[in-house]
């Protein structure tokens, strides 16, 4: 399911100047299946962008392409749980948003929800759980009872159960340990693998380096950037302009360039890294 | 040097828990410390700082704030020698403005209207931020918002100051301002730093680094000491530095191993080539 944004701008209606444009005329697409990273400081607009690709936010002026289903400032609310179901959302700390007794019901309610038959959630759920890698014995505990990082698992196979085409994520692994994140990231590759969309909002640029094959830089309300990780990271204007910072890999190889080194494109991985090291040492 | 804070045997059990949160715990740590407590989720970490605030009672065990054995009666003395800056900044705002806000914690403790002035004043320069003191505290980026807390906690003039992964919810640049006010803080006034992360490049600024798996302490040493555990630190909720994961892709090229920090990893790298 493609998505396309045309000259989108949305502006909060707010008694407060200060929160002003949401968006400022964005307009880009984003590829089916692609694992997209969306970066850009707080307050840059990242989130106000993706919370337009289900319709939670309007747009003021522009329109909104979800396969093919267009978003309008006067699409109006009703009959929005098709694209709600086909795209599905993991907000910032989304285990703050369980709420039921046990696991099982709070992952089965977002299929419910959708209009999924009972017994079909329940099997979403006991499929779900193990996909995010806790065990069928969690379905019955309730979830307040679960330490942050298997409330997250939680939540997300909340998200997953009903089977959304586009998954987008709103920096889920905040406040995970790197165990815990790594696992987390490996699990949205696989579901890209298994044909899903996939859009993340992350700080980490590691994360964006090793994961995405596609890069949107916002900054101010406006989208300054796409294209692939690499080229990004290579872009001399936005790093003067301090609008991306780097991964560490392609930091330590401007240390390197200080010295005896040479790059001609900045490597963004461990492996680029070391490979360009290596070479460098043993000569081409 | 003397003790700040002081644990002795210390076990703490939540309600219809199987395991306990903290298990024999004793610990010292000392004044003007900046001491890093790691481990993954659900390893005790944040329990054991809610027992050194006194905002959890231990089963057994004794915890001294300042040489002063905490109990009932003292509790909310002793907390005035503590301050928590929390993971979200966007939980920890109560007033309408900068200032405000920063004010809240000085109110509470009853300090006349003159002296708090000064006091909110001089906090918020402290964290360079006297320029926002009338601006709406939602109006503020993340980093700036953390700093905010932190002159709030630094306005009680505290002993202690908790950083409860006070930095993983910001961006890189908000991070590096926060890391950068600690370290400044402590070259211009004694301050005991305990900071909860998963960051390893945050552990490196500390003094100390206490590891925690399953409510024990199984760490306690120098940053390298911990680092030199390469692989292993996975097990306790930590990445390997950046420095030990490049080293390990090149170690025929370098023939060692063991933590080296990024300084000495350079020089080593531009010898080898310059000699071949």
């Amino acid at each position: 399911m493609q998505i396309e944004f045309k000259n989108v701008t949305h502006s909060y209606e707010s008694n407060n100047p200060l929160s002003g444009l949401g968006l400022a005329d964005v307009s880009c697409k984003i590829e089916d299946k692609a694992f997209t990273a969306i970066v850009g400081k707080t307050g840059s607009g990242k989130s106000t962008l993706v919370r337009h690709i289900n319709a939670l936010l309007k747009p003021t002026s522009g329109e909104i392409k979800v396969g093919d289903r267009v978003i309008t400032p006067e699409t109006n609310n009703k009959n929005l749980k098709p694209l709600r179901k086909q795209v599905g959302m993991v907000f910032q700390f989304p285990e703050s948003q369980l709420f039921e007794d046990t696991v099982e019901k709070d992952i089965m309610f977002g299929p419910k929800n959708f209009g999924i038959p009972e017994e079909e959630a329940r099997e979403a759920a006991h499929k779900m759980i193990k996909v995010v890698g806790l065990s069928e014995d969690y379905l019955d505990r309730s979830p307040f009872d679960l330490s942050g990082g298997q409330m997250r698992r939680v939540a997300i196979a909340g998200v997953l159960a009903s089977d959304p085409e586009t998954i987008i994520l709103d920096e889920p692994t905040a406040g995970l340990d790197p165990v815990g994140r790594k696992e987390i990231m490996d699990l949205f590759k696989e579901q890209q693998q298994n044909g899903k969309t996939i859009i993340l909002i992350t700080h980490n640029m590691d994360d964006v380096a090793n994961y995405a094959e596609t890069m949107m830089v916002m900054h101010d309300s406006r989208l300054r950037a796409v294209g692939t990780p690499k080229d990004i990271f290579n872009d001399q204007d936005l790093l003067d302009k301090k609008l991306i910072s780097l991964p560490q890999s392609a930091v330590f190889a401007q240390k390197l360039a200080k010295k005896n080194f040479k790059f001609e494109s900045l490597p963004i991985t461990i492996n680029e890294l070391t490979a360009e090291i290596k070479q460098q040492i043993h000569g081409e | 040097m003397k003790n700040i804070i002081s644990m002795k045997n210390v076990t703490y059990t939540y309600p219809e828990a199987e395991t306990h949160a903290t298990d024999d715990i004793s610990l010292d740590i000392q004044e003007n410390e900046w001491v890093s407590i790691v481990g993954r989720n659900g390893s005790g970490k944040t329990t054991l700082t809610k027992l050194i605030d006194g905002l959890i009672d231990c089963d057994s065990g004794d915890i001294f704030i300042d040489g002063v054995k905490i109990d009932e009666d003292n509790i909310w003395d002793a907390r005035k020698n503590i301050g928590i800056v929390f993971q979200n900044p966007d939980h920890q705002f109560v007033g309408a403005t900068v200032e405000d806000d920063v004010a809240f914690g000085l109110e509470n403790q009853g300090v006349q209207r003159e002296d708090m002035i000064k006091r909110v004043d001089h906090a918020l320069q402290m964290v360079d931020m006297q320029d926002y003191k009338k601006r709406d505290p939602q109006s503020l980026s993340g980093g700036q918002k953390q700093r905010v807390a932190i002159a709030g906690v630094l306005a009680i003039e505290p002993k202690i100051i908790i950083m409860d992964e006070s930095t993983s919810m910001l961006d890189p640049d908000g991070r590096r301002t926060v890391l950068d006010l600690i370290q400044n803080l402590r070259k211009k006034q004694s301050l005991t730093v305990l900071s909860i992360t998963h960051d390893i490049e945050e552990t490196q600024l500390s003094d100390r680094i206490i590891v925690l798996k399953s409510g024990k302490i199984v760490k306690d040493s120098d940053p390298k000491g911990i680092y030199d555990l390469g692989p292993k630190l996975i097990d306790y909720g930590l990445e390997e530095p950046f420095t030990s994961l490049v080293a390990d892709g090149l170690r025929d090229e370098l023939g060692q191993e063991g933590y080296v920090n990024e300084e000495g990893l350079i020089d080593q790298l531009c010898k080898l080539n310059s000699k071949m």
